[in-house]
């Protein structure tokens, strides 16, 4: 069902990026015809295969750096997931000739391969227990996890990590050039403003007609992905499912209606809802360990502490107008860069308490 | 239909507000659970708080000092008498403790009470290699299972226990019963504290069923504490999670012979609290008031038969896990039967999300 969309009010509460565009090409008509925003992406000519090719591909090298706590791994062929060589996929194959690949929208590469090559070495002492000091795997019960000789599991590292480093900061960045885009030329039935809506929204992995209140099942063959399935996960209590979905739907809209106080106020809606999203995952993780519940169960306090290292490493593509002051996110950085038997053993959690104080009242959570 | 938008010139203020930074910190909507019209719920919690919760803490406080004392005897003169004497009163504290343990929310989760007080089995090995060597940090999280009642459990009355205390390392040996005693007291006490001069307000007052609220801290809690009795307390130590492979020295005041009279302690608490020990003021009237008797009085009646069955298995329970088997595989299933009735339908009567098991989807 379609829904109207009017603008009444005399006075307009913007919340904008920066200044208003003086580009000649994007000027705002004094009338703006009234437009529809639909409840979901069907718009018409919206392409985003790339951007999901690419979280499809994220998806099976995550798999591919899993299976190192039951098997021997190799950098190599992470490698092949990363730059898409050597047709590594076959979750879904037809990736392999999509002529897509991680690697070149990737924000510090080195680190990734980084982490590959650490994930390789790990994966071959999971057969040993993990002692402070040397890699191995930990376990509690049934449950258990391959970590370094600081208690990290890198392909968690690597999975989080890229969250931030691709698909968080191409969203973030191809947002901000949304409003200097060409919205005249039409190519293939879309702009060039609104293949790029397109390709950011790709990066949240959701499908056309997501529903924020909606479990998804494991099985879904639609179910959103990646940060798609963190808009339920930790995104919640902040209703980030809801907020980004509809900013992206309604900026779309606007875009076709040339209406670009909405665009820019839809902007800012998305990357602060976004980076907000971030800051609720890593609260949870840096949180989770300190619960009285998981004390003494290392793979739930080191698997938490892994997916924190991901998460607040995405701070770094934080938009410019975050909140988060730079020394605050040293700090976090430094905190979740600590040995992580050090941070679990401290008495009263004193630096995990200081991460989650930042991020509480930084973003307003609780 | 064309709306005219006025548009105004580059001088225009334009205002930029940060809405979706602060708007969208509070909750969505109010959340305050299912409705329980005239249900007075700042009542409930005072009661909570006034009549089970602080006076639990209290009383550990007490029988920890009392437990002090009675150790202090026995490690002037380590003899079986006074071992015997120190074995009741350590029974008494321990007794006491189960009051407390279904309380780990606010305070003692701060200080991670239930941790330090009562990791079991405790590590015995570590425990000795401590003792050796004199030095030891209590404070690290990583030290719960060298500390608390289950350490004192195994350096106090250990079969080698007595002998130990006239070794040469009696000192060493004496020196860490009282610093585990003093930390113990020490925790507790800060708990106490923190109750009174400010947990209790906050506490009060936050009617909320959402996470993080009292209400939901109480229905996690007990549905966690079950959780403890099914598994630890009971289950695991019979070899429910080994096919049947069972391990008796891992079970609560293993060296005491206690484990099923604290299991009781425990469980007998729970009902308490469940109930607001009988004041008209506990979950169970809140239960009542939410039009759900029935659930209310199915929960009285399954803790009481759990009870019931509990107490037809003779301490020590160790070596009842060989020869009684037939009453704990009883008391075995009421304890599941009373578990489900707390996490799935008590929890979905009060609204409450279960969130202590944090299933991560990766």
């Amino acid at each position: 069902m379609k829904i109207q969309y009017f603008k009444s009010s005399v006075f307009i509460a913007l919340a904008v990026v920066g200044l208003a565009s003086c580009k000649k090409d994007n000027v705002q008509d004094d009338v703006i015809p009234p437009y529809e925003v639909p409840t979901t992406y069907n718009f018409a000519g919206a392409n985003y295969t790339a951007s999901t090719q690419r979280v499809k591909m994220a998806l099976e090298l995550n798999s591919y750096l899993g299976t190192a706590l039951n098997a021997t791994i190799t950098s190599t062929k992470a490698n092949d997931y990363f730059n898409n060589t050597n047709n590594p996929f076959t979750t879904d194959a037809t990736l392999n000739a999509s002529g897509v690949k991680l690697a070149d929208k990737t924000a510090d590469a080195e680190t990734f391969t980084g982490y590959f090559v650490e994930q390789a070495a790990n994966s071959t002492k999971n057969a040993i227990e993990a002692t402070n000091g040397s890699a191995g795997y930990v376990i509690k019960g049934t449950s258990k996890r391959l970590v370094s000789a600081t208690g990290l599991e890198y392909n968690q590292a690597v999975a989080k990590g890229m969250m931030g480093a691709l698909f968080f900061k191409e969203a973030i960045n191809i947002l901000n050039s949304v409003p200097d885009a060409n919205n005249v030329t039409v190519t293939n039935g879309t702009t060039a403003m609104q293949r790029s809506w397109d390709e950011a929204f790709g990066y949240l992995g959701v499908p056309v007609d997501y529903n924020p209140d909606k479990t998804y099942a494991n099985t879904d063959a639609v179910r959103p992905l990646l940060w798609g399935g963190y808009l339920a996960e930790r995104g919640k209590g902040i209703e980030a499912g809801k907020i980004i979905f509809n900013a992206f739907l309604k900026g779309r809209a606007a875009i076709g209606a040339k209406d670009y106080l909405v665009v820019k106020e839809q902007i800012t809606i998305i990357q602060a809802k976004w980076e907000q999203l971030v800051a609720a995952a890593a609260l949870a993780y840096t949180t989770i360990p300190t619960n009285s519940v998981s004390v003494g169960d290392l793979p739930t306090q080191f698997h938490a502490l892994s997916e924190g290292y991901g998460f607040i490493s995405c701070f770094k593509y934080r938009p410019a107008n975050s909140k988060l002051t730079d020394a605050n996110y040293q700090k976090l950085k430094a905190t979740i860069g600590t040995n992580f038997y050090t941070l679990i053993n401290e008495a009263n959690f004193t630096k995990l308490v200081e991460a989650q104080n930042i991020l509480k009242t930084t973003y307003g959570l609780n | 239909m064309n709306i005219n938008r006025i548009k105004y010139g580059m001088g225009v203020t334009i205002l930029a507000i940060t809405v979706f930074i602060v708007a969208c910190s509070k909750k969505s909507g109010t959340d305050n659970g299912p409705k329980a019209d005239g249900f007075d719920k700042a009542g409930m919690l005072t009661n909570y708080a006034d009549n089970l919760i602080i006076p639990a803490y209290m009383g550990l406080q007490d029988q920890i000092t009392q437990l002090e004392t009675t150790a202090n005897t026995f490690l002037a003169t380590p003899n079986a008498d006074n071992q015997q004497t120190l074995k009741v009163a350590f029974k008494t504290a321990y007794l006491q403790y189960e009051q407390v343990s279904v309380n780990q929310f606010g305070p003692s989760e701060r200080v991670l009470l239930n941790n330090f007080l009562n990791t079991f089995p405790a590590d015995n090995a570590v425990i000795d290699g401590n003792i050796t060597r004199g030095t030891y940090d209590l404070t690290q999280n990583s030290t719960i299972d060298q500390q608390g009642f289950p350490s004192l459990d195994y350096v106090l009355f250990a079969p080698d226990a007595l002998a130990k205390f006239s070794g040469s390392s009696a000192a060493n040996r004496k020196k860490y019963v009282q610093d585990l005693l003093a930390r113990m007291k020490t925790l507790t006490g800060g708990v106490v504290t923190t109750w009174k001069n400010t947990y209790k307000a906050e506490f009060v007052q936050n009617t909320r069923s959402d996470a993080g609220s009292p209400i939901a801290f109480l229905i996690n809690q007990f549905a966690y504490e079950m959780d403890q009795m099914k598994g630890p307390r009971i289950g695991w130590p019979f070899g429910k999670q080994s096919g049947g492979v069972q391990y008796p020295d891992k079970t609560e005041g293993y060296h005491a012979g206690i484990s099923v009279s604290l299991a009781v302690a425990n469980l007998t608490n729970l009902k308490k609290m469940f109930t607001g020990n009988n004041s008209g003021k506990g979950m169970s009237d809140y239960l009542v008031a939410l039009n759900k008797k029935p659930l209310s009085d199915d929960v009285i009646k399954q803790f009481d038969l759990a009870i019931v069955k509990l107490n037809a298995i003779p301490d020590p329970f160790s070596t009842a896990l060989a020869n009684k088997k037939t009453e704990i595989e009883a008391a075995y299933r009421e304890i599941q039967i009373l578990l489900t009735l707390i996490k799935t339908d008590v929890a979905s009567a009060t609204g409450v999300r279960i969130t202590y098991q944090d299933t991560d989807g990766d």
